[in-house]
């Protein structure tokens, strides 16, 4: 694994013949529906660009659908989780400082925590590791086992919708957050437990100092609370076992604890995205397209899955994936060589509004459908968690859809309040402000 | 037109894209989520599921050639 020296070596030879070519920004900023326009343009002109990270290295954008999937289904790529993404090396800056003031997150003792230089879960392996570690997983995760989450799905989603209350609620506080991290909850076999809550929608603004600095603290703070709640649910789904995939991977016998931990950690860090998609994907379907809610209203069960398909794709919540691939080997990419050592970055954003993977990519369409769309990512770190995403979606869709068919935004779409994404590779909103007619809500269930 | 589709195990991450694409083509192990074939010959009326399983496979596991 080259070190960074070896990277900046690499970087100091490949980057004079290349130099006739500009190295181009980080994509952004994007608006609520369309990712940074200058993605076309680069897909157009070159599709696989010099982009100079926030962190100074230089590095490759691809933005086309073709040379994406090369890319992500390459093997002579790994995933390395270095400090490439946007306000990362900032933020982990401001991040250490509060952590030497109020000491460490773990709260003193953490025997779950990764050594340095260790990998424990999944994410970050490469190889045949990686390979023998997404076999233990994927069974949990296929189309099939997932189904059976379905009915308990449902009943999440309902008692969240019966707590709303009368007329006006946001939906992105009292839906996503909670039914993101109960559905995590159920999928791992432990208790709900709102310490647990791991999202980014309080909203970081790095350039409001004291928004930043609230940010910090109430992040530190939910660290904090993960890392106490954690440990004990993950060895109560050992001591008390149960049909969870934390007590399946205890039955296995062949993880410690730690890397039992460390997978869990990675499941439950789902929440985010998937936050980010319920929140995007009512907002669309509430705003300018609303002729697909109203059919959702008419056949929730036929009409969900070809709609949540397409706003998978069409809102690509993790924007720019694969930030922490290099190239494990020298790699030609269309007419550019990358050198072993190189950050390469795909934007799915980019790939996903590609002409190449569907007809009229900027419109959202269920009936055209939404191709081999690259929300997910594509070859082997293909999210692990996809059709679980999947099943998530349409059960809270299907639900709202059905009890609530005349919810409204609450504001124009455009104020709706949108993660920062100078700041985070992923997209979302911080709320959903909505009502309906009270009344409106009757025994449908 | 009919088509032979082969599968390779070595390469299969048990990402599922072939039963979600084509159901009755394909299944998974329980154990390790690896695919099993379920037709090598699809009907006909099979063939272009069987290609967008091969499309969407994340790690061309699967390939579909005419016979």
């Amino acid at each position: 694994m080259p070190d960074v020296e070896e990277s900046l070596a690499t970087l100091s030879r490949s980057s004079e013949p290349a130099g006739s070519d500009e190295a181009v920004a980080y994509p952004g900023p994007r608006t609520l529906l369309d990712p940074p326009p200058e993605l076309a343009e680069y897909r157009a002109e070159c599709p696989v660009r010099r982009m100079r990270l926030p962190s100074g290295e230089l590095g490759w954008l691809v933005t086309s659908y073709d040379l994406g999937r090369e890319v992500l289904g390459y093997r002579g790529t790994r995933i390395d989780f270095g400090p490439l993404v946007p306000g990362v090396n900032e933020y982990a800056e401001r991040v250490a400082r509060f952590v030497d003031e109020a000491g460490p997150a773990g709260g003193g003792e953490s025997s779950s925590a990764p050594e340095e230089g260790e990998i424990l879960g999944v994410l970050a392996l490469n190889g045949e590791e990686h390979l023998a570690r997404r076999r233990i997983l994927a069974g949990r995760f296929s189309p099939q086992a997932v189904a059976t989450l379905r009915e308990p799905l449902e009943q999440i989603v309902d008692d969240l919708l019966d707590d709303l209350g009368p007329g006006s609620a946001d939906l992105v506080a009292r839906l996503a957050v909670p039914y993101a991290r109960k559905a995590l909850c159920l999928l791992l076999g432990i208790d709900d437990d709102e310490r647990l809550t791991n999202g980014l929608y309080e909203g970081y603004h790095p350039n409001d100092p004291d928004d930043g600095e609230a940010f910090i603290r109430s992040h530190l703070a939910q660290q904090r609370a993960i890392a106490e709640a954690f440990p004990e649910a993950v060895r109560r789904a050992r001591d008390e076992p149960n049909d969870g995939l934390l007590s399946h991977l205890w039955r296995l016998g062949s993880l410690s604890e730690r890397e039992i931990q460390s997978i869990a950690d990675e499941v439950l860090a789902g929440q985010h995205t998937t936050v980010g998609s319920i929140g995007l994907s009512i907002a669309i379907l509430l705003h300018g397209h609303r002729r697909w809610w109203q059919r959702m209203v008419a056949d929730p069960e036929g009409a969900v899955t070809p709609i949540v398909e397409e706003l998978i794709r069409h809102v690509t919540v993790f924007q720019h994936g694969a930030n922490f691939r290099r190239a494990a080997e020298d790699l030609q990419v269309g007419d550019v060589c990358v050198r072993a050592g190189e950050p390469i970055t795909v934007s799915l954003s980019a790939v996903n509004r590609d002409p190449r993977l569907v007809e009229r990519p900027d419109e959202f369409d269920p009936d055209r459908g939404a191709g081999p769309h690259v929300s997910f990512g594509f070859g082997v770190h293909q999210c692990l968690g996809q059709h679980f995403v999947r099943v998530e979606l349409q059960t809270l869709l299907r639900r709202l859809a059905t009890r609530f068919p005349d919810l409204r935004l609450a504001v124009p779409f455009e104020e709706l309040p949108m993660v920062d994404s100078e700041v985070s590779y992923m997209h979302g909103i911080e709320a959903l402000p909505v009502t309906w007619e009270t009344g409106s809500d009757g025994g449908s269930r | 037109v009919t088509a032979t589709i082969r599968v390779r195990e070595d390469l299969c991450i048990g990402g599922g894209q072939c039963v979600f694409a084509a159901p009755d083509l394909f299944a998974q192990r329980d154990e390790d989520g690896v695919v099993v074939l379920l037709a090598e010959r699809p009907a006909p009326e099979q063939v272009s599921a069987a290609r967008r399983a091969a499309a969407l496979c994340p790690v061309s596991a699967i390939s579909v050639t005419d016979v």
